[in-house]
């Protein structure tokens, strides 16, 4: 090469290198104008401009057909009236993405909790609205309200949400299975232990002893604790009463009915091949399981994915604890509480829409589209929802079980995630013969007690 | 100068703002009481202390430890038996190494699903094939008994990562070592014992190494298959940090958690590194 082309190529490179510099400067430039401007322009709360409506951000869980059904409930919201415009943002049904957004000081208006176990935890540490005072001035009344719907919202006593529906628990039997174990098809275990003893005969095995259909689908422990009428927290005092006697006898129970079922090995290993329960490969119907404790979604499932079904099951709060005859109506009420962050910027809209959510019309037609209870009193009673078809009778029996004064609430409290974590491995240690009730309770109760005296220590630093 | 950072600050901002910054403020968060709703309150060695007394923490930190030293033997041993039927001169054997190698690339998410069908107590494969020759079905991932084994069973599958570095190693032993070993009347397992492993050993090593770090964070398979399941039996340390951190809201818990898994780890790796001076041979010295 040439010292002239050197020379050449030299000044190109460096034009070019030159050209590169002035052009990545540029970027430069635009980039720190961008950047700029959307310090200036986007980080704020734009949630009013000063002749529209007030914006309430609104962040909710449901997603597909019950998603569309929810946004329809917003639209209508949005087109009634004029001041508030209700932006919703559908599916986030994890929680941890509010909780980071309230952390963050950025949280929405209004959130629906997937799990109501958070709601302790967060209305402990002060990151939720209290709301006693807007219901005393609301024209909405809590007599108006499902008593086990506000129990899911309030902890300590105070309400931090209200939910929209609600859903509750029952027992379902196949009517067929029952006449061929020769068992009464039309009438429900009275009892527990009849309920026991109806499992292990409805239970079938094959030549080789292998479980063929299991006479009940075992049930989650908060079910058992219901029909026992638990006694999870001593309000009073508000401590955990894990190790109280009639929990021990819940658990005892529970120990029971697996060994009824056939032993915890061989159901745990059963249930395995149940595939996706929520849909038409749930055992019951595909009559893998004579009986189960389900909820109130299911009856409008069954001319859906179960048609054989129709006409041939039925459904009865879950049978009580023989020593615990008052209860007549034992169920477990849930359902994801709607919140208002403490750092919600319009706090008042975002009440008056949850106030509009519990209009009996809403309620309805939100309960027709996805079949979850409604959480207003009124709406439990409307002939659409309740009469007519079978699905529709069977739905209207939830509705009324879902307003029982024997509702079982796993309670809000600090420590309820840890609550529940702590029972289930309870219950795992008690079927597989490792713990007595007494002690994995007692256990239970130590653990508990431990993350409750935490999480006191630092509310108070 | 300037030109060089501004050059390499692609790096070195992802690396302060995504690996560097985290560390160091998991550290300080694992001094502090930090329930995700509120400010974080320091509490110096609380978490620390706290932790010892945790018997849930000792729980998982001997199951870890027990599953560590289960998975690594029976992990690495198959890899080089792999490697070394692979390392013939036939007919198909690229294909063969593929075949093998395939596994390892799917997914630990696509691999969790596959196996839990597999290992299904009702229809999966496994209990189909014992069936089919009169034995009774094993729980495998329903029973306390089985589910580590199980876990084990599935990591085996994914072995062809391993035996492909073995492969390569294997077929860098120079011939005239196996000639002198055959000369001096070494049959197949002396020569295995005193000539391939030996030539192994520094893939070993790093094997050992990498099977330590990976077992004592072993979460993705347990959280979909069994999520820690059944009885506790797979609650695998890593599964207790994420559910302080995420379930419990004791982020500054788990950020001492996390901490004490690297020293952990720290101390694991150490520990076979000093023993490797006994069992490694490196062909330079």
């Amino acid at each position: 090469m040439s010292v002239t082309n050197l020379a050449s190529m030299t000044a190109r490179v460096c034009l070019l290198a030159a050209s590169s510099l002035r052009i990545m400067r540029q970027i430069g430039r635009l980039l720190i104008v961008g950047a700029v401007s959307a310090a200036v322009g986007g980080c704020g709360p734009q949630t009013t401009t000063p002749s529209g409506p007030t914006v309430v951000k609104l962040w909710s869980g449901w997603t597909g057909k019950e998603g569309q059904a929810f946004q329809r409930l917003v639209d209508s919201y949005n087109t009634e009236q004029s001041r508030v415009w209700v932006d919703n943002l559908g599916g986030v049904n994890d929680d941890t993405k509010t909780i980071r957004a309230i952390v963050a000081g950025d949280p929405p208006d209004l959130a629906f909790l997937w799990n109501p176990a958070n709601l302790g935890p967060l209305a402990y540490n002060g990151a939720l609205t209290q709301l006693d005072s807007y219901m005393d001035t609301s024209r909405l009344k809590r007599r108006e309200l499902t008593p086990a719907g506000l129990r899911v919202c309030q902890a300590q006593g105070k309400l931090y949400a209200l939910p929209l529906l609600l859903d509750a628990t029952a027992l379902f039997w196949n009517m067929d299975a029952f006449r061929s174990a020769g068992l009464p098809p039309d009438r429900p275990p009275k009892d527990l232990d009849e309920l026991l003893r109806y499992a292990r005969s409805l239970s079938v095995r094959d030549e080789k002893g292998r479980t063929v259909r299991l006479g009940l689908m075992a049930p989650s422990i908060n079910a058992v604790l219901a029909a026992f009428g638990a006694q999870l927290w001593d309000d009073r005092n508000n401590l955990p009463t894990a190790d109280a006697p009639v929990n021990i006898a819940a658990f005892r129970y529970y120990g029971r009915l697996l060994e009824a079922l056939g032993g915890a090995d061989r159901v745990t290993a059963f249930e395995s091949g149940y595939g996706q329960t929520q849909g038409e490969n749930n055992p019951f119907f595909t009559g893998k399981a004579a009986m189960m404790i389900s909820g109130e979604w299911i009856p409008g499932w069954i001319p859906k994915y179960a048609p054989h079904l129709q006409g041939r099951y039925r459904v009865a709060p879950i049978p009580s604890a023989k020593s615990q005859p008052e209860i007549r109506m034992a169920t477990v009420v849930g359902g994801n509480p709607c919140v208002i962050p403490a750092g919600s910027r319009h706090k008042r809209e975002a009440w008056d829409f949850l106030v509009w959510l519990q209009r009996s019309v809403v309620q309805a037609r939100f309960a027709e589209a996805i079949n979850n209870v409604p959480n207003v009193t009124a709406c439990q009673r409307i002939p659409s929802l309740t009469s007519g078809s079978e699905a529709r009778i069977n739905f209207g029996k939830f509705c009324r079980i879902a307003g029982s004064p024997d509702a079982f609430v796993f309670p809000n409290t600090p420590v309820s995630g840890i609550y529940q974590t702590e029972l289930n491995e309870a219950k795992d240690f008690v079927i597989y013969g490792h713990k007595s009730p007494e002690k994995a309770l007692s256990d239970a109760q130590v653990r508990v007690m431990r993350e409750l005296r935490r999480s006191v220590r630092a509310r108070q630093r | 100068m300037l030109v060089g950072l501004a050059f390499t600050s692609p790096w070195l901002i992802g690396f302060v703002v995504f690996a560097l910054g985290p560390v160091i403020a998991s550290a300080y968060l694992s001094l502090t009481d930090y329930p995700l709703m509120r400010a974080p309150v320091f509490v110096g060695l609380g978490n620390y202390t706290e932790l010892l007394g945790d018997e849930k923490f000792w729980r998982y930190a001997v199951l870890n430890t027990l599953f560590m030293f289960l998975e690594i033997p029976v992990a690495i041993g198959v890899a080089i038996a792999l490697a070394m039927l692979l390392n013939q001169r036939l007919r198909g054997i690229t294909l063969y190494r593929t075949l093998f190698f395939l596994p390892s690339i799917v997914p630990a998410v696509a691999t969790a699903m596959l196996w839990r069908w597999i290992f299904n107590s009702e229809y999966g494969l496994l209990n189909a094939g014992l069936n089919s020759i009169g034995l009774p079905s094993i729980g495998w991932l329903t029973d306390p008994r089985w589910s580590k084994p199980s876990f084990i069973l599935m990591d085996v599958w994914g072995a062809g990562g391993a035996m492909v570095i073995y492969l390569a190693s294997l077929q860098g032993v120079p011939e005239h070592l196996y000639e002198a070993a055959h000369l001096d009347g070494a049959g197949w397992w002396s020569r295995t014992r005193f000539v391939t492993l030996p030539m192994l050993s520094p893939v070993i090593l790093f094997s050992v190494i990498t099977g330590v770090i990976g077992t004592f964070q072993y979460f993705t398979q347990a959280f979909i298959m069994t999520r820690g399941g059944p009885e506790l039996s797979t609650l695998f340390y890593a599964l207790y940090l994420f559910d302080n951190a995420f379930q419990y809201f004791k982020m500054g818990y788990a950020c001492a958690l996390a901490w004490v898994l690297f020293v952990i780890t720290l101390i694991c790796t150490l520990i076979v590194f000093r023993s490797s001076a006994k069992w490694v041979y490196y062909e330079g010295n």
